[in-house]
């Protein structure tokens, strides 16, 4: 088990935007969070990865409790993100945006960078080196150099998807990794995404997309106003009465 | 090759100013190169933090902890000027790492108004002590004492050649400070937060101590720089650190350019000190003329004036995609594999 | 009892002007988003205006204090249209208005500076004499100062809360993209604050003058206790501003009598510890704003 989060709870004002939700990943799984609108999905995705503390419950990942951490710990801890719309830094390079994620990895000291010595220069190079390769394997290869606004909005979501990878993480947190793309892109990003978790890094995936879930997911966490109503396998999940009627009753 | 550009360049910019003396003797001269080289180094502190999405209204606040911090150091505790420089740029520092804790928290507007604050709380707080000499300032500072290097004559600090050649040493050392951080992860971190502060804190930056340091190492400078003027000057006057040097700080680094933190200043700064000179045809005139100036040059090139560079690079780098497009079709017409 | 009721008056006559001042800073500020350091430009050309009119070519004062603010009022305008306007949509809108502001400033200052020249200036009293009341002895000039400064006062309040120039006001200052989605003509909007600011400004000016005199540098000096009041009392907050110059004046009156001028260290102090723990002033409303 590489995250677990127990009776987790976020209160704004008055309003329970989840409330009492727990679930685990193991190691090398996709974990599909699903729910209708409104469900609480961000919410509780925004509480682990450190946007804001949660009101109560308890985020252990990796055999350490990171309940309440700041964002910038919790990704040295080892959780990557990505955002829901396309949060890039739009005014730089596509590899600029991508060595930012590198930072956790620098081993040199800040001396040793400040004073520019050769071991510094030379991490930086391979840092460099490797981001690109990054963004060859990801599909970006050609846009390298370019400005993050001038990408297709596809391919911005493949970006922060790279960002996220390059520092490294045991865990990723996808929030709508699908969304807004046609059937070709989709299929693109599955692909991708079932590569990332072959090389050992647990998902969690935030979907609308319910042929995505069904195929991707290892499992199905199904949250409704704030709080989990099921969890299981896909096939389990599609034929679980509350779960239809949470979505149908939506409608 | 590319690398080491701007490196020639800037080795050669640096000789050639340092003949300058050779050629200018006039102390009138020397002394407005002396403000452009002062005002751009202040003006360059201020983009450090701007860099980081801080609008800092308190920059000459700074400058003026330096000044004061030097001049009771060396005329009230007897220090050399030697000693008092470094030790005026770390007070400076310290004071700044100590406000640092309630301002870098609270969020930018905030930031901009407690520091415009404290620009105005500093005039106000020295110009009632009289320790510290009060609204009319303390005068008779001495110059910097002799540099006194073994089997070579004393150079004294009689004349703004020296003077001049200090100024020059503390831009190099200014600048070699602003180029290894902004080169070094640390400057990346900076634009980071500057361009979207939440993005880059969920990679991992730690936003606030990074903010820390831009603030703290910036107005250590300012307190460095501002050392060097009380004992160039011979005398401080609390009305000089106030919120229109600020501002004026302000517009030297917008004038040039944001988006280059170390030219920029530079260029602005040159500008708006030369430009006064050049209108002296009437002393009267000439302040309306700057203003008029001003508000052309913030009308026409809300970029600075060094946007004309950037606009002509992103021709030339069309061009360039453009000629390389040509030739990769041309390639694949003739049956070359894409790579 | 005779001082505590001159420096009442005193704090209030001042404390009006700074106030009526205060009011015009917000309502710029508020509306366009300009960090208008040179509105105390509008202050001296108001006030050298009607010195101007009064002791140059001597008209009636009150033909004057109605001219002045047209003629200041119209410069505001007129300033903006050519200047601010097409910084609405600067990238760095904060520092390019600032910039452009401090052009304005050099301009207007040095040219009063040419224009007038470097004496200081007065006006005759309109009313000369005084009026004892509560036991202080005040002159009839700071009771016609004080009348008209809380009537323009007055004025801003019905202008800002109770028309629908002033509704469209206050759509823009909270919400500027939406003002005009739902037909606001945001362009006029600007103007017309601009217009009215300048026009009070001016006005301020013009009833100082009698009073206390006119000196160059009057508009440079009164920036300075107008940014602390706006601060203070809340930068997007007309009624802030009001307490904020109220607050300010009565304590320097006071503060400078009793303790010397230390009183503005404790008064800065206060405000900025203030302004840490409520950043928008003690009556501001918005988060953020000014681009940041």
């Amino acid at each position: 088990m590489i995250l677990q989060v127990e009776e987790l709870s976020k209160q704004f004002g008055g309003v329970m935007a989840v409330d009492g939700v727990s679930f685990h990943v193991d190691k090398s799984e996709i974990l599909g969070i699903i729910g209708p609108n409104g469900a609480g999905k961000t919410t509780a995705i925004n509480a682990i990865s450190g946007f804001f503390p949660p009101s109560r419950g308890r985020v252990v990942f990796d055999g350490r409790d990171i309940t309440g951490l700041r964002a910038d710990q919790i990704s040295k801890a080892g959780i990557g993100r990505n955002f829901q719309a396309s949060v890039l830094f739009m005014p730089l390079a596509v590899i600029e945006n991508v060595l930012i994620g590198y930072h956790k990895c620098y081993r040199t000291s800040a001396w040793k960078r400040l004073f520019r010595l050769p071991a510094a220069l030379k991490e930086e190079e391979t840092f460099r080196q490797e981001s690109a390769e990054l963004l060859d394997r990801m599909g970006l290869g050609r846009f390298t150099y370019e400005l993050a606004s001038n990408l297709p909005y596809g391919h911005q979501r493949i970006l922060s998807i790279c960002m996220a990878l390059a520092s490294d993480p045991k865990l990723l947190i996808l929030d709508e990794p699908v969304t807004g793309m046609n059937e070709s892109e989709t299929q693109t990003m599955l692909q991708l995404i079932r590569r990332i978790r072959d090389d050992g890094i647990a998902i969690v995936m935030i979907e609308h997309n319910m042929d995505v879930v069904m195929n991707l997911c290892d499992r199905i966490v199904v949250l409704n106003y704030g709080r989990k109503i099921a969890e299981g396998h896909p096939k389990e999940i599609r034929a679980n009465e509350e779960v239809i009627e949470a979505y149908l009753g939506k409608e | 090759m590319k690398r080491y550009g701007s490196l020639i360049g800037a080795i050669v910019t640096m000789g050639i100013a340092s003949l300058i003396p050779l050629f200018v003797r006039s102390p009138f001269y020397l002394d407005l190169l002396i403000t452009i080289v002062v005002n751009a180094i202040l003006a360059m502190t201020f983009l450090m933090m701007l860099r980081t999405g801080l609008v800092s209204l308190g920059v000459a606040a700074f400058w003026g902890v330096g000044a004061y911090a030097s001049v009771v150091l060396v005329t009230k505790l007897h220090l050399s000027f030697w000693l008092s420089l470094p030790a005026s740029a770390l007070i400076t520092a310290l004071v700044a790492l100590i406000l640092s804790y309630p301002l870098i928290r609270s969020p930018g507007f905030t930031f901009a108004i407690l520091t415009a604050v404290i620009g105005m709380l500093f005039t106000i707080a020295v110009g009632n002590t009289s320790y510290l000499g009060g609204y009319s300032g303390i005068a008779d500072i001495p110059h910097p004492d002799p540099i006194r290097i073994p089997f070579l004559p004393p150079i004294a600090f009689v004349s703004p050649t020296q003077d001049f050649y200090l100024a020059l040493f503390l831009l190099v050392v200014v600048v070699l400070i602003c180029t290894a951080f902004y080169s070094a992860w640390t400057g990346k971190a900076w634009t980071a937060i500057g361009v979207n502060f939440r993005l880059a804190e969920s990679l991992g930056v730690d936003v606030f101590r990074y903010k820390v340091i831009a603030f703290v190492l910036a107005s250590g400078i300012d307190g460095l720089v501002g050392s060097f003027c009380a004992h160039y000057q011979s005398f401080v006057v609390p009305d000089s650190y106030g919120m229109f040097a600020t501002i004026y700080i302000q517009v030297y680094a917008v004038l040039g350019g944001i988006g280059h933190p170390v030219l920029g200043p530079v260029i602005g700064s040159a500008l708006m000190t030369f430009f006064p000179e050049l209108m002296r045809t009437t002393r009267q005139v000439a302040p309306i003329l700057t203003g008029l100036l001003l508000v052309l040059l913030i009308m026409f090139l809300p970029k600075g004036l060094l946007s004309l560079f950037d606009w002509r690079t992103a021709v030339v780098e069309r061009l360039t995609k453009l000629r390389k497009a040509t030739v990769s079709s041309l390639l694949l017409k003739n049956g070359a594999r894409k790579r | 009892m005779d001082i505590v009721g001159q420096l009442v008056f005193d704090g209030l006559a001042m404390g009006l002007v700074y106030v009526i001042l205060a009011g015009g800073f917000v309502l710029v500020l508020s509306v366009t988003q300009i960090f208008y350091i040179a509105y105390g430009m509008f202050y001296m050309v108001g006030a050298y205006a009607v010195w101007y009119g009064a002791s140059v070519i001597h008209l009636p004062y009150f033909a004057c204090l109605f001219i002045a603010p047209l003629l200041t009022a119209m410069l505001g305008m007129l300033t903006y249209i050519l200047v601010f306007h097409r910084l609405r949509f600067a990238e760095e809108r904060f520092l390019s208005t600032i910039t452009a502001a401090l052009g304005v400033s050099l301009m207007m200052s040095q040219g009063g500076l040419l224009i007038f020249g470097t004496v200081p200036r007065s006006i005759p009293a309109i009313i000369p004499g005084m009026i004892s009341i509560m036991g202080a002895n005040v002159s009839t000039d700071k009771i016609v100062l004080i009348g008209l400064g809380i009537a323009v006062t007055l004025f801003l309040f019905v202008v800002y809360e109770k028309t629908s120039i002033g509704r469209a006001m206050r759509a823009v200052s909270y919400l500027p993209e939406t003002a005009s989605l739902q037909g606001v003509n945001t362009n006029r909007v600007y103007t017309v604050t601009m217009g009215i600011s300048c026009a009070v400004a001016g006005f301020a000016g013009g009833i100082i003058a009698p009073s206390y005199g006119l000196v160059p540098e009057m508009g440079q000096n009164v920036l300075l206790p107008v940014l602390l009041m706006c601060m203070l009392g809340g930068m997007d907050s007309l009624f802030g501003a009001v307490i904020g110059g109220l607050v300010v004046g009565q304590v320097l009156s006071f503060g400078q009598f009793f303790i010397g001028s230390s009183s503005q260290i404790v008064l800065f102090l206060v405000i900025a510890v203030v302004i840490f723990f409520r950043p928008n002033g003690l009556l501001g409303r918005k988060g953020d704003f000014g681009g940041f």
